[in-house]
């Protein structure tokens, strides 16, 4: 955006940069862009990919904002402020979005700016109750928002910074397997079984599908992840589904009795998130695991099962 | 009806067989037999001790004869079979009742030249005699049931006499004889080659079989007897009659019967 | 190359050579990325190329092409994956953890691909020993399970297999210290030898499930080039088989206790004929002599459960060929074999496996099986007897269900049931379809073996089933065989001693015997001739008697006995030579010749035993005939004159007459065509007889008398009427001694007067001759007349080269008589005037000239020379005159 207003020739009088502490010695982790398509892994060039820093729950942000004046020109301002936002962008309905949380800072008090000034800031122990989620139709935001302000008719520096939130959860305590038998009368009968229900990142599902009856000629067996991703509330929610991991577990026609294993590591999907249950009652995102036979007509049979994702370790780079 | 009475004497002109003796004499080469028979250097020299019979061709003359197959007996034994090899044996005289085809081919598979009379057990028409000549020496076969009076040496004496022959091969008897006339002459008889019985008396006689070693106008027999299942003594007899009894006084006649007498104890005699 | 055979194929899949050549160019190009990726050490890039490689195994172009086609581009793979598989290696070797590896390489989402890589990396981590190889091997053999499809299925596991082989624990590691060389490098502790075998095994069993199923829904049409597919692919199956066998090395127990019943199993139960076939081979032809022979029993019941249709043909020739070499091979392996009781877990095992198969399979294949497994017993336990008259059971119960027609026995029937079964239906209406040519040649061949091995009648008497397979054979079979069993008993040692065993062999070479086939039911197709009911031995030895007693149908070969037209012996003979070519006549001859010999194994060391037993053989004998009798008889009547002078010799003179009078009886039955063979015995009887002292003289008498009258009714040929004569009177001359005055002077007259009688003046003369010296002293006169009588027919005779013989053989007759002193020859010069006689002829120019002449004079010479040497004895001769 700065550049762009640069080239208007329109460039802002000053430059705003953020220097958060520890800065050399943070953990960052990569912030992609919404991600579409089957392999997360599989980046696209134009994906904007940002190394951002990362935060925990209650972690004092904190830093110094240093403001540049171009030489032998100066600055007037009504005052510099640095603000703490955690926000929920609806993408599709910029008036749904919503800022959850926001501190300021006032930083300096109206004057003139000449040279290069300095200011520190911090934002003691502030709640970051949520994760950072970049979705389709939705964001979830932590940004440090400098400001300087101007005269009446004349556009506000603005600097926005981004962070990263992640949270950590503990193994789950009950964490059954999913087990079902599911079938076509009289053409197939299967019988699967996946570890558990509750996996983390990088955790791998282990399975097993027991053909109890084939009479259909199948071709090959996929597990997909399938993510669902719902956005706003009572009339205005917007779904969004995407198989973001597709893992072809059997190729070619078993005989009844056959056992196909399952194992599928997470890890090799990179659009994954945890599950998230109404975010501030804003959106929501859960997985399924769906299991795929694919027959020589290239019919698909299937049959999906919630899953529940979580953190077990921040994924740094 | 010159048929009846000239078929008692076969004639079987040898004379190729002698012009090649003379013409081999020379030439230096020992006798091709090997094993069971015996080596001609070995045989003539601890008989003789005579060189000149060394470089001679061998002529092998086989006496056989009475097998009675399948009458008496009902095969040849497997050992005189591994004797008898096809391709050694010059002259097969025998003496008849072979009673079988079978052995008639057999006879002729060892060798080339078989000369058969009938013994009186014999339907195949086979000559009641025989005269072959080998060498310089004249050999008759007949096989002698109709000598009467029956079992005398003045029957078999005549018959040879009558039949103008140097060797006189004679069976029927069953009974191993090698021995030289009053007036000269060998006689043989080879015995049964089965061992089969005879009905004229109670005991049996091994099987049998005479070998002869003709050289020129010589002769060296042996005989063959088969002992039980294994061993097959050999006896040694040569005869030098006529010349040899006058030329060479070495070997009297007494030496060659105790030859016999000795060889001929060493059998077993088989009880019926 | 294990495959083979690829291009029949190329009809059916059009496109197979383009396909072929796009998936190897893909692996080519694909190739050159990995190698550049390999060489920049940029490793997860070379995974997710290898991954691309391995891929094309299963791409739509790989799809389309046969086994042998599809082979070509997997080993393509294999090279490149060959690269990933030796830099990782490398980098294992410098510390490496190869765990990641296999972790990320499962992130491939193509299963095939994956499972390609995963099992590369797989082998790396079992060789680096970073985790225990038990595991490493039970996931990769679990995990392959996500490759379903047959072919494709079948070869990721034959790339596991084949990347293990040489990596899997196995004895001889863990005993050369290579699991402590392992802890001291902090690796993990090296597998067990189970632990190989159990991946093996779960491997081969997973492998061979989906070759079968390469066969699964196929269409009829597909059924034929889809079995060849697979029979293109069987290497890759069975080398798990070596393999096995290679862990299992010479551990018997582990072999018996795990490895060997985990094949079975899988043998059974994939019901597959094809591979039931083949893995069964594979079993039989891998693992060593000593396994097999321990586990007979195992691998016999697994047979009995194969699916029906089976080629069992193949195995148990296969497993009993083996065995049979191996029983060969020394003696301490034959002493294995027998430990083991090899035969008796065939003899029991066979019958469920042939019960299983049913008419599945078919009798030609049964009988090839026998065939091997009569080599089996005779070369392992020559001397059980039992074994191999199981076999024959064996045969004869197959042959039983598959020719007996109407009523085939639901319910397999024990060997030993289905002989007395078959046995006990003689007296049923059963009958059996004949042989085929293919199936009579290996009957034949089953009983030809052991006859070469036993090498001996009494042996192949103790076998039950020997007759009752025979009978299912042709005539001519039967009679084959029926003279090579005779021709068997080389030493013709005896081994009959009672009846009992006289009768059986009876029944094995019936077909010598009779005429015609002998069927399944033992009964002769020719109606029997009821011998049974005469009894020979009633009869006196008067000839006309005899010949009014003996049945008709004895004296006919004609079936039905009642004598057609001229009907007599010699009528029939003439029918017997026209029926029967020269060679089939041979053959009959010696076949009977064979026969006759029967007698030298009877046992004869009991004369009264023996006498019993020579009369059974006569009973059996006289079935064959007029045709047979004259062969096979005089043997039989020779032997027992010989057991007659065996009776003198042991002094048991009350058998002889017994003996001898049997021997008579034996000679009336020669049928009247052979009366010349029958004077010929007669002389012999009467010989014998002779021979053993004054209480057996009468039968010297008798004989000859018999004889005589064989001469005087039946021998009617000029030819032979001068041989008979000769005979009888030598015959005459040499039993002389044992006949009273009387007798002798009877027979001897009439022997004087057939001689005079003779129809040619030379047959009177040479007989005359004969008989003149028959003579002694007190017949003085006799002798004289008979050559007087001589010299007269010699003299008559016209031809004057007949003529001088003639006088020649009267003149020596002379010497001979005169020199034996019965009469003095030189009276009235008889002698001289038959020399001069002699002379006369020979001076004659026609003699001088002609060889005979000469051969005449030489005679005459000598004879001279003899009279000239012994001029004592002729004191009356006239030296002068000669």
């Amino acid at each position: 955006m700065d550049a762009a207003l640069g080239l208007l020739g329109l460039g802002f009088p000053c430059e705003i940069s953020v220097d958060l502490d520890d800065a050399s010695t943070r953990r960052y982790v990569n912030q992609n862009q919404s991600s579409s398509g089957v392999h997360g892994g599989a980046k696209q060039p134009n994906d904007k990919v940002e190394a951002l820093p990362l935060y925990t729950e209650d972690e004092t942000v904190a830093g110094r904002v240093t403001i540049s004046i171009k030489d032998g020109k100066e600055l007037q301002h009504r005052g510099v402020k640095v603000e703490f936002i955690g926000s929920i962008e609806m993408l599709y309905d910029r008036e749904n979005s919503q800022e959850f949380t926001s501190l300021v800072r006032h930083l300096d008090d109206p004057g003139t700016l000449t040279k290069q000034s300095q200011y520190a800031f911090q934002f003691t122990n502030v709640e970051k109750t949520f994760d950072t989620y970049s979705g389709i139709n939705v964001r979830l935001r932590y940004f440090l928002r400098v400001t300087v302000l101007r005269a009446q008719y004349t556009p506000d520096v603005v600097k926005e910074v981004d962070i990263c939130v992640q949270h950590c959860d503990q193994d789950p305590n009950a964490n059954s397997p999913i087990r079902m038998e599911v079938g076509i009368e009289d053409a197939l009968h299967i019988e699967f079984e996946y570890n558990k229900s509750k996996f983390h990142l990088r955790d791998v599902v282990i399975g097993k599908v027991y053909f109890l009856l084939v009479r259909i000629n199948l071709k090959r067996m996929e597990v997909e992840i399938r993510k669902r991703e719902s956005a706003g509330s009572g009339a205005n929610v917007y779904n969004e589904t995407d198989t973001v991991m597709k893992f072809e577990v059997m190729d070619g026609a078993p005989v009844r009795g056959e056992s196909i294993p399952v194992r599928m590591f997470l890890s090799a999907c990179k659009a994954l998130t945890p599950t998230y249950r109404s975010v501030n009652q804003k959106f929501s995102v859960k997985y399924y695991l769906n299991l795929v036979l694919v027959d020589e007509d290239d019919r698909r049979y299937f049959k999906q099962h919630e899953i529940s994702i979580w953190r077990a370790d921040f994924e740094t780079l | 009806m010159f048929i009846d009475l000239g078929a008692e004497v076969v004639v079987a002109n040898t004379a190729q067989t002698r012009s090649s003796f003379s013409s081999v004499a020379t030439a230096g080469r020992g006798a091709e037999l090997s094993r069971p028979f015996p080596e001609k250097r070995d045989a003539v020299q601890s008989l003789r001790g005579e060189p000149a019979f060394l470089g001679r061709k061998m002529v092998l003359v086989l006496a056989i004869g009475d097998f009675h197959i399948p009458y008496r007996s009902p095969t040849l034994a497997q050992r005189f079979k591994t004797l008898l090899m096809p391709g050694k044996i010059q002259f097969v005289l025998c003496t008849g009742n072979l009673c079988s085809a079978e052995v008639d081919q057999y006879l002729r598979s060892i060798s080339p030249d078989v000369h058969i009379v009938t013994g009186d057990m014999d339907s195949a028409p086979y000559p009641a005699k025989a005269v072959v000549n080998v060498g310089s020496l004249g050999f008759g076969i007949c096989h002698g049931h109709q000598i009467m009076p029956s079992g005398t040496t003045s029957g078999i004496e005549s018959l040879r006499r009558e039949m103008g022959v140097d060797v006189l091969i004679t069976g029927h008897t069953h009974k191993l004889a090698v021995w030289q006339g009053k007036e000269g002459g060998l006689y043989v008889n080879p015995g049964s080659a089965t061992g089969a019985y005879s009905t004229t008396k109670t005991e049996v006689e091994p099987p049998s079989f005479v070998l002869m070693d003709v050289q020129g106008s010589k002769v060296v027999t042996y005989s063959y007897v088969l002992d039980g299942e294994v061993c097959c003594p050999v006896i040694l007899c040569s005869f030098p009659f006529r010349f040899l009894l006058v030329l060479d006084g070495e070997l009297t006649l007494p030496s060659v019967y105790s030859c016999i007498k000795t060889g001929r104890s060493a059998c077993r005699k088989r009880s019926v | 190359m294990p495959l083979s055979g690829g291009g029949v194929t190329a009809s059916v899949r059009p496109d197979e050579g383009r396909h072929h050549r796009e998936s190897t160019a893909s692996v080519r190009l694909k190739a050159q990325r990995l190698r550049r990726a390999l060489d920049t050490d940029r490793l997860e890039d070379a995974v997710k190329i290898a991954a691309d490689v391995a891929a094309e195994l299963r791409s739509s172009a790989a799809a389309e092409l046969s086994p042998k086609a599809y082979y070509d581009v997997y080993l393509s793979v294999c090279a490149e994956l060959r690269l990933l598989e030796m830099y990782v290696m490398e980098s294992a070797r410098r510390g490496a953890p190869v765990r990641e590896l296999y972790e990320r390489v499962q992130e491939t989402p193509l299963v095939l691909p994956r499972l390609y890589l995963l099992v590369t990396a797989g082998s790396v981590y079992v060789k680096s020993m970073q985790a225990p190889p038990k595991d490493v091997l039970r996931d990769l053999v679990e995990m392959c399970a996500g490759v379903q499809h047959p072919q494709r299925g079948l070869f990721l596991r034959a790339y596991l297999s084949q990347m293990m082989k040489d990596k899997l624990p196995h004895a001889a590691a863990v005993e050369n210290g290579e699991e402590d060389a392992a802890k001291e490098t902090g690796a993990v502790a090296g597998g067990t030898v189970q632990d190989s075998i159990d991946f093996v095994l779960r491997n081969f069993t997973e492998m061979n499930r989906l070759w079968v199923r390469m066969q699964h829904d196929c269409s009829p049409r597909e059924m034929e080039l889809r079995e060849k597919e697979r029979l293109e692919l069987r290497l890759l199956v069975g080398s798990n088989i070596a393999t096995l066998s290679r862990l299992v090395g010479s551990d018997l127990a582990l072999y018996r206790g795990k490895v060997l019943h985990a094949i079975l199993d899988q043998i059974v139960s994939c019901n597959d004929a094809i591979a039931q076939e083949y893995l069964a081979d594979c079993v039989a032809q891998v693992f060593p002599d000593e396994f097999q022979l321990a586990t007979l029993d195992a691998f016999m019941q697994m047979c009995g459960k194969l699916k029906k249709g089976v080629k069992m043909r193949t195995i148990l020739v296969s497993i009993i060929d083996r065995l049979r070499r191996f029983s060969a091979s020394s003696a301490d392996a034959a002493n294995t074999a027998r430990d083991a009781h090899a035969f008796d877990v065939f003899r029991s095992e066979m019958p469920g496996v042939m019960r299983r198969q049913g008419t599945s399979l078919p009798l030609t294949d049964r009988l090839r099986i026998y065939s091997s497994l009569m080599s089996f017993a005779l070369e392992s336990e020559p001397e059980r007897f039992e074994h191999v008259d199981n076999v024959l059971g064996f045969c004869v119960a197959d042959m039983d269900k598959f020719l007996g027609g109407e009523h085939p026995k639901k319910d397999g029937i024990s060997p030993r049931t289905a002989v007395r079964l078959s046995s006990a239906s003689e007296g049923k209406d059963r009958s059996y379809s004949a042989l085929s040519a293919e199936d009579e040649r290996l009957a034949v061949n089953v009983l030809t073996m052991l006859l070469e091995a036993f090498g001996s009648v009494g042996s192949v008497l103790q076998l039950e089933n020997y007759v009752v397979l025979q009978r299912f054979l042709s005539y001519d079979k039967q009679r084959a065989l029926a003279a090579q069993l005779l021709m068997s008993a080389k030493g013709y040692t005896p081994c009959i001693e009672d009846e009992g065993t006289l009768e059986k062999l009876f029944k094995y070479v019936a077909p010598l015997v009779q005429d015609r086939r002998v069927d399944e039911r033992g009964m002769s197709e020719k109606e029997g001739v009821e011998f049974e009911r005469f009894d020979v031995t009633s009869l006196t030895h008067h000839h006309e008697y005899l010949l009014a007693l003996i049945p008709q149908s004895h004296m006919s070969a004609v079936p039905g006995g009642k004598p057609e037209g001229g009907g007599t012996a010699a009528a029939d003979d003439v029918q017997v030579s026209e029926r029967y070519t020269i060679e089939e006549m041979a053959t009959f001859q010696e076949d009977q010749e064979l026969v006759a010999k029967i007698v030298y194994l009877c046992d004869d060391t009991d004369v009264e035993r023996a006498l019993s037993l020579y009369a059974s053989l006569r009973q059996e004998l006289l079935h064959g005939g007029p045709r047979r009798v004259p062969i096979t008889l005089p043997s039989l009547i020779l032997a027992s004159l010989r057991l007659a002078l065996r009776c003198q010799a042991e002094e048991k003179v009350e058998v002889v007459e017994d003996v001898l009078g049997f021997a008579g009886e034996c000679v009336s039955l020669i049928p009247d065509s052979h009366a010349l063979l029958a004077l010929r015995l007669q002389l012999h009887v009467a010989a014998t007889g002779a021979s053993l002292g004054k209480h057996a003289w009468r039968f010297v008498y008798d004989n000859l008398s018999e004889a005589f009258v064989l001469f005087e009714q039946h021998i009617t040929a000029a030819r032979e009427q001068h041989t008979a004569l000769e005979l009888m009177i030598v015959s005459l001359g040499q039993t002389q001694r044992s006949l009273d005055g009387e007798a002798f002077a009877a027979l001897s007259r009439r022997a004087v007067k057939h001689a005079t009688q003779a129809l040619t003046r030379s047959d009177q003369c040479v007989l005359l001759c004969l008989c003149a010296q028959l003579f002694d002293v007190e017949h003085a006169g006799l002798a004289r007349e008979c050559v007087d009588r001589a010299r007269r027919a010699a003299v008559a005779c016209m031809n004057a080269a007949e003529r001088v013989l003639l006088l020649l053989d009267v003149s020596r007759t002379a010497v001979a008589v005169h020199e034996a002193g019965v009469c003095d020859v030189t009276e009235e010069n008889r002698l001289a005037d038959t020399l001069g006689k002699i002379r006369d002829i020979l001076a004659g120019r026609a003699a001088k000239s002609s060889p005979l002449g000469k051969l005449a004079a030489a005679r005459y010479q000598r004879l001279v020379r003899h009279l000239k040497s012994c001029s004592k004895v002729f004191e009356g001769l006239d030296y002068s005159r000669l």
